[in-house]
């Protein structure tokens, strides 16, 4: 086993040194110690043992490929092998960040679903970067995702076993999180990553596990074969529609009871398509990262905030925005003040504290807030962005709004964006 | 469930977690008075730590609880029933008396129970067993230990034995051990016994309680190959049946 001790050097491949400065943390597979690199402080990870050819040869792939977006944080540069082992250096974690796990054990919570749609997009966003440029991830689990709780902002991290496509990184993952053909000894690959990659979603929205329920409760000792069968061939979607024989388990699974409720259609019929038996069978028929991703952005995009709330706290998923809408923490019934209809027919609802975003993009481009000026109190839209919005009123009027002025939302008027995207105001007065 | 005024991000429970049980069985014989008894005294409560640190880094895996039964003349257990690590308050062995060691198999075989220790809501992982001793059994274990190998618990269970020194007897410690020779390990100093003991309560937390590797390996294999190596790097310990090489011609 291959430690290493304050103070120690270890030599970069090249060129230059790390110095260690003190221990981070420490996981099954290796060690982080903060370094100092040329005066600044950097994350190294360090393996118990060297890995290996295979292994070390793909980290050194990974460090020379750009990472496939800002949310990973990416191998910048491998060690010499050295000390019976070797490592890699990446970027600091910044603080206000914590592990998937820790929202698991209730250690933290995020603030609403605001943020809870912002880290799933993020996730959904990063795998399709990820497997547009040919890698899979191979070893998905909750250890790699780091999430802000108040915003939803993520960093995925462990990106050593980041692989191409259908190759061996040489890392084996564990069977809670993987799909049921690596369970049974095939290479992961993108298809096996999306199955994970459900399971990772499904716990994001409900926190407990997809295969837990009634009937894996009833294995009172998990052993390596139970394990390999119910997170396997013979997993059982707790909310399975024709199997209901692993359902949750009213007070061991209360997390799961309690949000798949406040679920919308859509997002349970999607969950229960990408962890259904069909996809635990058939690779090729899961839920792809861009699917995911397209739902989410649409469940953004309709998501209610509940005027009552102080801030944004209370908000809720619909599919339809028209039907009646009741507030299910205050009860209070939920009036959407005001639509944008932009130009694909899509209706944004506005009510105070609605956050805007354009299309999939991850960018508070404005803010729906109350605006009081010229004796009158009306529903506003503060444009939080670096581009000026062009305004157009219903009498054909022409105003410029630039960044953190606010705009009285009107009937009629209508709002470019940027240079592509316009929206029409449509005030609800019933 | 009523979904009126319940906030899903104020109403949050913490994941249920199976729970891993890690039971000890430390032999506390006249003749483990001394040196022997005192490095296990001394090196416990920082497996304890450990194991805590473990267990917290493991999220919503398996809680770990562990039980210590210390055999002498009779057994007993250092708390009624298994306690998480970060609670375990490790209180000296003091050693003295004959070793009953088939008395402590009967009485692990009455706590490996769903109406004992193994009674968690939230069901368990394969439990694990690590044995500890510096002689030969005084009473009967025999009967006792074919009794324990028909529980299925003790079945499932990972088994580690430690020799300490080489007047452990290895007859019973192999049998324990189902005769999987990398889990029977002697050590001959106590520097060695100290490394041994942290090698296997580290590797068996780690490795069982939390979900198995995919592919071909199974826990045990993993725990196997991990304690082979670990043993393999401590001088002063090793494999107990490792048949040191007959005398040739060119010694």
């Amino acid at each position: 086993m291959s430690e290493l001790k304050i103070g120690e050097a270890i030599s970069l491949q090249g060129g230059g040194l790390v110095k260690i400065k003190k221990e981070l943390g420490r996981g099954g597979q290796g060690i982080v110690y903060q370094v100092d690199y040329n005066g600044k402080d950097v994350a190294l990870k360090w393996y118990l043992k060297d890995e290996g050819d295979l292994f070390y040869r793909n980290l050194q792939r990974n460090v020379s490929s750009m990472p496939p977006s800002s949310n990973f944080l990416w191998p910048l540069q491998v060690t010499e092998r050295q000390k019976n082992s070797f490592g890699y250096v990446m970027h600091l974690r910044p603080s206000g960040y914590y592990e998937l796990g820790d929202f698991f054990t209730a250690k933290v919570h995020f603030k609403n679903y605001d943020s809870v749609l912002h880290a799933a997009i993020n996730i959904c966003n990063g795998f399709l970067r990820l497997h547009l440029s040919g890698y899979s991830y191979q070893d998905l689990n909750e250890g790699n995702f780091f999430i802000n709780p108040d915003n939803g902002d993520l960093l995925i991290c462990d990106n050593d076993n980041v692989a191409a496509n259908r190759t061996e990184s040489g890392i084996k993952g564990k069977s809670r999180y993987m799909a049921a053909e690596v369970v049974n000894g095939s290479v992961p690959n993108i298809q096996s990553d999306v199955f994970s990659l459900a399971i990772i979603l499904y716990r994001l929205f409900m926190l407990d596990h997809p295969f837990e329920g009634m009937k894996t409760l009833k294995y009172v000792c998990l052993t390596d074969e139970v394990e390999r069968s119910v997170y396997g061939e013979d997993a059982i979607f707790a909310w399975d529609k024709d199997d209901k024989s692993n359902r949750p388990h009213p007070q061991i699974h209360q997390n799961a009871n309690l949000r798949w409720g406040w679920c919308p259609n859509s997002l349970q019929e999607a969950f229960r398509r990408a962890l259904g038996k069909d996809s635990i069978l058939h690779p090729e028929n899961r839920m792809t990262d861009r699917e995911w991703k397209n739902l989410f952005v649409e469940l953004r995009r309709k998501l209610i905030v509940c005027p009552e709330s102080k801030g944004s706290d209370h908000d809720f998923m619909v599919d339809d925005i028209h039907s009646s809408l009741k507030c299910p923490i205050c009860n209070s019934p939920v009036k959407i003040s005001a639509v944008l209809k932009f130009g694909d027919g899509s209706e944004y609802p506005l009510t105070r504290h609605k956050k805007l975003y354009i299309d999939d993009s991850d960018e508070v481009v404005g803010l729906s807030r109350v605006r009081r000026a010229d004796g009158r109190t009306e529903l506003g839209l503060q444009n939080l962005s670096d581009n000026n919005w062009m305004v157009f009123t219903a009498s054909g009027r022409l105003n410029e709004l630039s960044k953190n002025e606010i705009m009285p939302l009107r009937n009629g008027m209508k709002i470019r964006f940027n240079n592509r995207t316009t929206a029409e105001v449509i005030i609800n007065n019933h | 469930m009523k979904l009126e005024n319940l906030n899903p991000f104020e109403s949050v429970q913490p994941c249920a977690r199976r729970q891993m049980n890690l039971f000890y069985l430390i032999d506390c014989s006249g003749s483990m008075r001394g040196n022997k008894i005192e490095s296990i005294n001394q090196v416990m409560p920082d497996i304890m730590r450990t194991i805590a640190d473990i267990d917290e880094s493991n999220k919503d895996n398996a809680q770990i609880k562990v039980a210590c039964l210390e055999f002498s003349s009779g057994c007993q257990w250092k708390y009624p029933q298994p306690v998480v690590a970060k609670d375990f308050k490790w209180q000296d062995i003091q050693a003295g008396g004959v070793t009953d060691l088939g008395a402590a198999f009967k009485e692990l075989r009455a706590h490996m129970s769903r109406n004992s220790d193994l009674a968690a809501d939230t069901g368990h992982y394969a439990p694990a067993v690590i044995l500890l001793s510096d002689g030969r059994p005084t009473d009967s274990w025999k009967n006792a230990l074919k009794d324990l190998q028909s529980n299925k618990w003790f079945d499932a269970a990972t088994k580690i034995a430690i020799a300490v020194g080489d007047d452990a007897d290895k007859t019973v410690l192999n049998q324990f051990a189902d005769n999987e020779e990398e889990m029977v390990i002697t050590v001959h100093n106590l520097d060695a016994l100290k490394s041994v003991i942290r090698l296997v309560s580290c590797t068996v937390s780690k490795i069982g309680s939390n979900s198995t590797s995919v592919g071909d390996k199974t826990k045990s294999e993993e725990i196997k190959e991990l304690v082979d190596e670990g043993v393999k790097e401590t001088p002063g310990a090793e494999n107990a049946n490792h048949q040191n090489p007959q005398p040739d011609k060119w010694d």
